[in-house]
């Protein structure tokens, strides 16, 4: 298990907010505070085999968290995607693991919040 | 000199607005495809930051409504998207945008073409002006 520090790319941060560490605070609130609604609409969908709805919340999550170089988590979302758009069938147990990595998303970025100087 | 940004997703719409303000633009934000048409024909924005996978209808009719109206047909629109699909960038274009950027967004890629189609007249822009002027 790769540790939660490791789930979002420092560099790609770092690059993306300009070295504004208020900024990256906001963000990391914004995120924190959308992403678990969004969560919550690809499990249901994907629970429901509502496709297209599947496919929109994972989509949006890819983008979330694209912003943060976050590899892992991007690669998932980018899976659900086409996996919703083809119509498979595992797209809940893939919900899952996505869930779990956005969490350790979360937790990283809260991390390196706290680490940057002020 | 205000730029529109019409994006769902909160942390990249709050990003562009934060980097944006730093450089000296002002922008106003709209969440889906509807809000987007009806502020850019009331406000009539310099130019136009589009996603095209939004709620309420795509980026994509967004920018064939705003090319359709009189009012709103000159505002230069550069598109962004995650898509998997490789025709987008030609599709937009073809729609009429200035330019299609893949997410995640390049802050500074996103700047200087913003800078070369609204010439604000901010520090930051004045410099890549000058730059390339030398060049």
């Amino acid at each position: 298990m790769q540790s939660h520090e490791s789930a979002v790319s420092r560099a790609a941060l770092e690059e993306q907010v300009g070295g504004d560490h208020q900024l990256l605070e906001e963000l990391t609130d914004l995120f924190c505070g959308d992403y678990p609604q969004l969560m919550e609409q690809l499990t249901a969908a994907a629970a429901n085999r509502d496709y297209p709805k599947a496919a929109y919340a994972a989509h949006t999550l890819k983008g979330m968290v694209g912003n943060f170089g976050a590899q892992a988590a991007w690669d998932l979302a980018q899976t659900i995607e086409c996996a919703a758009k083809s119509q498979a069938e595992n797209l809940l147990p893939m919900s899952q693991r996505l869930d779990e990595e956005l969490r350790r998303v979360a937790q990283g970025l809260r991390a390196l919040g706290k680490g940057v100087p002020q | 000199m205000t730029v529109l940004i019409a994006e769902d997703d909160r942390v990249h719409s709050h990003l562009l607005v934060q980097r944006l303000k730093a450089e000296g633009i002002q922008t106003t934000v709209a969440y889906d495809a509807m809000q987007a048409v009806m502020v850019a024909s009331r406000t009539l924005p310099a130019a136009i930051l589009l996603d095209i996978n939004m709620p309420g209808g795509t980026g994509l009719e967004v920018l064939k409504r705003l090319k359709a109206s009189t009012k709103t047909c000159n505002i230069p629109v550069i598109t962004f998207s995650g898509t998997i699909d490789p025709n987008l960038p030609t599709t937009v274009r073809e729609l009429g945008a200035e330019e299609f950027i893949p997410k995640p967004v390049e802050f500074e890629k996103l700047f200087l073409l913003l800078c070369s189609l609204i010439q604000p007249a901010t520090p930051t822009a004045r410099a890549l002006q000058e730059k390339g002027m030398r060049q």
